[in-house]
C-alpha cells in the first residue's frame, strides 16, 4: 500500500476518534474550557511533530506563513463552535453537518480565485460539482429539518 | 431551525476559511509544514484564550477527553498531509537522485534542500519559475 494512502487511512481513523472524544468532552466541560484542553492536546502533537518531521523555513515567506497561522486560528474557531453544537445536538447529526465543509470549500473556490488569483489554484468547478454541492446543501436542510 | 444549527453552520464557515487559507499557504509550504504553522496559530489562540478565561476548572475526565480530542484532531490533519519525504532524514528521491517532480539532481539543489523537502507541491514550485534556475522542468 502506498504510504500516502496509509497516512490517509490513519487520518480517517483518528478523525473518527476525534468526533467521539469531542462529544464526551463537550458533555463534561463548557466549550471554552474544552477548547483550552483541545489546544493543549494539539500542542503536544506539535511538539512531537517538530521533533520528527522537517520544519518549515519561513524566511522570505512571511505572508504564506501568516496565512497558515490564521488558518490554524480559523480551525480552532470552528472547533469551539462545534463544542457548542455538540452540547445542544446529537453528535452524529452535528458532525454529519460540520463534516460537509468541503462542499462549501468547493463552492467558494471561484471566490478564492478572485481574491488570491487564478495562479494559486488549478481547480475549476464543473457542472457535476455544482450538482453535488446542491445535493449536499439539500442534505443539510433535510438533516436540520427532519431530526427528531 | 434546530438550536445547534447556527453553531454548526459557524463551524462549517470557519473550516471553509481554514481549508481555503491552507490551500493558499500550501503554495509555499508543504502539507505537513503548513500544518505545523497552523498549530503555531492555534497555540497563539490558546494563549489568548488562557489570558481571557484563566485557569480551567478541575474536571479530570472532561480534560482527558478534550486533550484526547485535540490529539486526534490535529494528528489526523497531520497524517493527512504527510508524505514519505516529510520525515527527517528521509529525503526521498527518485531512482536517479532527483527529487519528485523535478528533473534536476539532488546535488545541484543541495543548498535548496530544505525548500525542496518542504514542498509537497514541488512540481508546481518548479513550474512557477521560483526555482527555475535549479529545475529543468
Amino acid at each position: 500500500m502506498p504510504p500516502v494512502i496509509l497516512y490517509a487511512l490513519i487520518a480517517l481513523l483518528l478523525w473518527g476518534f476525534w468526533g467521539f472524544c469531542s462529544k464526551l468532552a463537550a458533555d463534561e466541560l463548557k466549550p471554552r474550557y474544552a477548547l483550552f484542553y483541545e489546544i493543549a492536546g494539539e500542542m503536544v502533537v506539535g511538539a512531537i511533530a517538530v521533533a520528527v518531521l522537517t520544519v518549515p523555513d519561513v524566511t522570505g515567506r512571511p505572508i504564506p506563513a501568516l496565512l497558515a497561522a490564521v488558518a490554524g486560528a480559523a480551525l480552532i474557531g470552528g472547533i469551539y463552535l462545534q463544542f457548542y453544537a455538540l452540547r445542544l445536538g446529537k453528535s452524529g447529526t452535528v458532525i454529519a453537518v460540520t463534516s460537509l465543509y468541503p462542499v462549501l470549500v468547493t463552492a467558494f473556490y471561484p471566490v478564492a480565485v478572485l481574491i488570491f488569483g487564478a495562479a494559486f489554484f488549478e481547480y475549476t468547478v464543473t457542472i457535476l460539482d455544482g450538482i453535488g454541492i446542491t445535493l449536499a446543501l439539500l442534505s443539510i436542510y433535510l438533516i436540520v429539518g427532519v431530526e427528531r | 431551525m434546530k438550536g445547534w444549527f447556527p453553531a454548526a453552520a459557524g463551524t462549517v464557515l470557519l473550516w471553509t476559511a481554514w481549508a481555503l487559507l491552507s490551500d493558499v499557504a500550501a503554495q509555499s509550504f508543504a502539507g505537513h509544514q503548513g500544518v505545523l504553522l497552523e498549530i503555531a496559530g492555534a497555540g497563539v489562540v490558546g494563549l489568548v484564550l488562557y489570558a481571557v478565561i484563566g485557569r480551567p476548572p478541575y474536571k479530570p475526565m472532561g480534560a482527558l477527553w478534550a486533550v484526547a480530542s485535540g490529539l486526534f484532531s490535529i494528528s489526523g490533519i497531520l497524517f493527512f498531509s504527510l508524505r514519505p519525504e516529510s520525515w527527517r532524514g528521509d529525503h526521498r528521491r527518485s531512482g536517479d537522485g532527483s527529487l519528485p517532480g523535478c528533473n534536476t539532481s539532488a546535488r545541484r539543489i543541495r543548498s535548496r534542500r530544505r525548500d525542496c523537502d518542504a514542498s509537497a507541491n514541488w512540481g508546481r514550485l518548479c513550474n512557477s519559475g521560483r526555482y527555475s534556475d535549479q529545475c529543468l522542468t
